[in-house]
């Protein structure tokens, strides 16, 4: 009986310190979103070449994901093209450093492909175009029937397409969310896309090339934001028209994010600091863009080059 | 597979389902395309994908609006939906 007592009294202590403990957590969460700037962003000049890129070379292999591996790449655009482009414009892109031409080597990438208002995702490892080693998915966003529709309504851009003019459902500043996640299965069923949180839904399309993947665990990987990275010595292409395009809050994370801890990253459109979500321990790259384009999680610093790409205030870039 | 680049009134006399890529120009008259048929009424053919491709690095100021041009791996990568048609 006596000892029944003791356990009933030291349970009581526990709870009311777990209480105490979840309390005084969630304040010093809720204080460190309160302290977290949210001033600038970073702009990518339309001009090509690497003479004005935004990149670094992960060369100890932090992001050198490969395809049964599980990832999540998110970040915050703000449209700068218009509906002249029909073209591609990239998003970021990681691609195999001093490699073979073809740009599709050791890759990762979310692209927006304006010419048909879809967005894209693939991973692979081509070397040559007749080298039959991608996983690619896309989802497109002017039609409403079918299974167009998840995306059709994630996207909000109604029948016409992304543009600086048309920027659809837009979070703080007019920023979009875009998140990109994939499970550890190499399949490209595996990779699902966010806009703002909001799942697009089945893609249009799920391309699994005949060959086995082969992703390269080791080599050193360029990270282009913003343009396509290298291709042909002629590198750092698509990058829009019309304005910069502006980015925001990069966050790479070696887990696949859950619907929910989309949403937590989200925030109901504005920004907050990843290294209080959640899955912060699953958090290996971030990158603010406060200031400068260095990492606050991980080692790899953008480089940016020229003078035309830079760091903007948040609200820049209309 | 074909590459051409045909007005827009004989495209849509084209069988889709063989057509796999498919981009207008920006003034909306023609297509530039990449099927398995053989088509004769024709603006320019090409007699490979990268003469295709580089085409339109040279004529970009008809094809593309940020002064590139369209690439061998976009040819093969940016699929024509035929009940779209975008």
């Amino acid at each position: 009986m006596a000892i029944t007592k003791i356990n009933a009294l030291a349970l009581g202590s526990v709870a009311k310190v777990n209480s105490l403990l979840k309390a005084s957590i969630a304040k010093i969460n809720s204080l460190a979103n309160v302290l977290f700037a949210d001033s600038y962003a970073i702009s990518k000049s339309i001009n090509t070449s690497s003479d004005h890129s935004i990149a670094f070379t992960d060369t100890n292999d932090t992001f050198n994901f490969v395809e049964d591996e599980a990832w999540t790449i998110s970040f915050w655009v703000k449209a700068g093209w218009n509906s002249s482009l029909n073209t591609n414009i990239h998003f970021i892109i990681g691609q195999e450093a001093g490699g073979p031409a073809y740009q599709l080597s050791d890759m990762i990438k979310m692209m927006y492909n304006e010419s048909n208002n879809r967005l894209y995702f693939q991973y692979g490892n081509k070397t040559t175009s007749s080298n039959a080693k991608q996983k690619q998915v896309y989802w497109l966003f002017h039609t409403n029937s079918g299974s167009y529709a998840t995306a059709y309504a994630a996207a909000g851009l109604g029948a016409t397409y992304w543009s600086a003019a048309n920027r659809g459902n837009v979070g703080d500043d007019d920023y979009t969310m875009i998140t990109m996640t994939k499970a550890a299965a190499d399949d490209a069923g595996s990779l699902t896309a966010y806009w703002n949180a909001a799942t697009l839904g089945t893609s249009t399309e799920q391309k699994n090339e005949a060959l086995a993947v082969g992703m390269d665990a080791t080599g050193d990987r360029i990270w282009s934001l913003g343009s396509n990275g290298i291709h042909s010595g002629n590198d750092q292409l698509k990058c829009g028209n019309n304005t910069a395009t502006v980015y925001n809050d990069l966050t790479i994370w070696n887990k696949e994010l859950s619907s929910g801890e989309v949403s937590e990253l989200y925030n109901s459109g504005t920004r907050l600091d990843a290294t209080g979500h959640s899955a912060a321990s699953n958090l290996i790259g971030y990158w603010k863009f406060e200031g400068n384009a260095n990492a606050s999680v991980g080692d790899d610093n953008f480089t940016i080059a020229g003078e035309e790409s830079a760091i903007v205030a948040v609200g820049g870039g209309d | 597979m074909n590459y051409y680049i045909v007005t827009t009134e004989i495209f849509n006399t084209l069988t889709k389902e063989n057509i796999s890529y498919m981009l207008k120009s920006l003034d909306d008259t023609r297509r530039l395309i990449a099927t398995t048929d053989t088509v004769s009424e024709r603006v320019r053919k090409f007699n490979n994908i990268d003469t295709c491709s580089n085409y339109t690095f040279t004529n970009h100021s008809d094809w593309v609006g940020d002064g590139t041009g369209v690439e061998t791996w976009e040819i093969e990568e940016i699929e024509y939906i035929p009940e779209i048609d975008d």
